[in-house]
């Protein structure tokens, strides 16, 4: 828990990643619901309100610099430990920021709008296989509004592969 | 031990959500156009627990706190009374439909009732019986606990047809048949797809009815029972179904649509679990099977198991209940056993 007061840059990015999520999934339409700051029991950082009764866990990562094509992300062995018990999709989101913290957010006070300097990538972490040792997301895989409405679809793709929706239609 | 599936659903069945499937390692509920997905290895503490309750709050409008609080603190917490000269099943209703000792009059009186015909149904069906008098006793008076009610089998008559079982009467031995058909159906809450509820309650057409309107009576009243079941010269049985519990035992009784098929097996005894009316058996060809145990071969197999080594012929009925997708369980009701011959002793 960090105490009152300026906090160092990588605490500041620790709490950008995932209300930078949030905005984009607040964007798509859809509740989010943030960790407590320090407080990923679960190895995640948030959970998106995909389907009413079903919320689906999102680790965020951030990450200052430009990464080219891939990042990877070895697993930690909390992680898997924590990430064992999935039994619905989850996934990992890492929030690329430019290395000069003061230009994260760009306000432009003649046209009155806010520039986030940040983008975001996505990957998809169930089921997740014991030999898999890292997790890569790709530049190909940008997280936008529109991913959280595949995400929703993923839910229920999953729910109907898995014999768990009786009604739905194949 | 509160098993947390059980409990989450039990909540799941008293505030209007529906079960919409069960696969090998979930279920998955509905209300309206809500869906949430339950893990039969749900845990307190677990992710899987917060996401339970993280989706599921959001549906009821409360918050994660108080749901978890209403989830865990729903059963009560039974002790056994004392134990009396006559078999007692003694069953503290709690639940949604119980607020501080109270509970609805009618329901419960229709529940008291319907109690009493499943007793009056098992013996009939035990015995092959065309009618058999509603002899069941009620206790009246005060009592701790949530809403307590007891049932005493009743005084033995001197002509009383006394059968191979340690109860002088045969409401006796039924209120026993009928905690092992809680217990199983309590478990079967617990792990739908790994349940002998269905071999349980192969029964005559009259005590399915009676049990399965039992059970419509606790998921409408909104109960769950804990008790004991005390026997006289004997140690209390822990006696339990949630409303989860109630759910499964309601769909055994009604849903009708199984294959039946007759098999005998050669082999050795491995346990017999007299809580569930339940034994387990290790054929020739190495496969194990548990079964459940009417009550007429009960004192039978618990003989048969005492001895470790002892080799039988056992015949089954093997129950599949056919889903929309296919086979969703097998499981054995043991129809007859007999001893084989033991091997004449080498005197040297």
């Amino acid at each position: 828990m960090a105490g009152p007061g300026p906090q160092a840059i990588d605490r500041r990015q620790a709490w950008f990643g995932p209300q930078y999520v949030g905005q984009v999934v607040s964007q798509a339409g859809y509740p989010w619901k943030a960790e407590p700051d320090g407080n990923d029991v679960y190895s995640f950082d948030g959970s998106v309100g995909i389907h009413p009764g079903t919320s689906l866990h999102v680790q965020v990562k951030c990450y200052r610099g430009t990464f080219k094509h891939t990042k990877s992300y070895p697993i930690k062995d909390a992680w898997r430990a924590n990430w064992d018990d999935l039994t619905q999709p989850a996934y990992f989101v890492v929030v690329e920021l430019p290395s000069d913290l003061s230009s994260w957010l760009d306000h432009d006070c003649v046209n009155r709008w806010t520039l986030a300097r940040a983008s975001a990538y996505w990957a998809r972490i169930d089921p997740l296989p014991p030999e898999q040792k890292s997790i890569q997301v790709r530049t190909a895989d940008r997280f936008t509004a529109a991913t959280v409405e595949l995400w929703r679809e993923q839910f229920l793709d999953y729910a109907d592969s898995h014999g768990l929706r009786r009604g739905a239609v194949s | 031990m509160i098993n947390a599936y059980s409990a989450a659903t039990s909540y799941l069945l008293s505030h209007g959500w529906d079960e919409e499937a069960i696969t090998e390692r979930a279920g998955s509920w509905t209300k309206r156009d809500a869906l949430t997905i339950v893990p039969f290895t749900l845990e307190p503490g677990s992710l899987s627990w917060a996401q339970f309750l993280e989706g599921v709050a959001g549906v009821q409008r409360i918050t994660i706190a108080d749901l978890e609080r209403e989830i865990l603190g729903a059963r009560a917490q039974a002790t056994p009374g004392p134990t009396t000269d006559r078999i007692e099943l003694d069953l503290h209703l709690s639940g949604p439909g119980v607020r501080t000792h109270e509970t609805e009059a009618r329901r419960f009186g229709l529940f008291v009732a319907a109690t009493a015909d499943v007793v009056t149904e098992l013996i009939k069906d035990a015995y092959h019986l065309a009618r058999h008098p509603n002899r069941l006793q009620v206790v009246g008076g005060p009592g701790e606990g949530s809403v307590r009610i007891q049932f005493r089998e009743p005084v033995p008559v001197v002509d009383e047809p006394l059968f191979d079982y340690p109860s002088a009467t045969v409401e006796g031995q039924a209120l026993h048949r009928l905690a092992q058909i809680f217990n199983t159906a309590d478990q079967a809450a617990a792990r739908p797809t790994d349940s002998l509820l269905d071999a349980q309650v192969i029964l005559d057409p009259g005590a399915r009815r009676a049990l399965a309107r039992v059970a419509r009576l606790m998921s409408g009243g909104g109960w769950s029972a804990d008790g004991f079941l005390t026997r006289p010269n004997d140690r209390p049985l822990a006696v339990g179904l949630s409303l989860a519990g109630a759910h499964r035992l309601r769909l055994s009784t009604e849903d009708a649509e199984e294959k039946i098929r007759t098999i005998t097996h050669h082999g050795l005894m491995d346990g017999w679990t007299w809580s569930l009316g339940e034994m387990r058996f290790n054929t020739d060809a190495g496969k194990s099977v548990r079964a459940a145990v009417p009550a007429g071969l009960q004192l039978t197999v618990a003989a048969l198991n005492s001895n470790p080594d002892q080799r039988v012929t056992a015949s089954f009925q093997v129950l599949e209940r056919v889903g929309p997708k296919g086979t969703e369980s097998t499981q054995h009701a043991l129809i007859s056993i007999t001893p084989d011959a033991l091997l004449p002793v080498d005197g040297g």
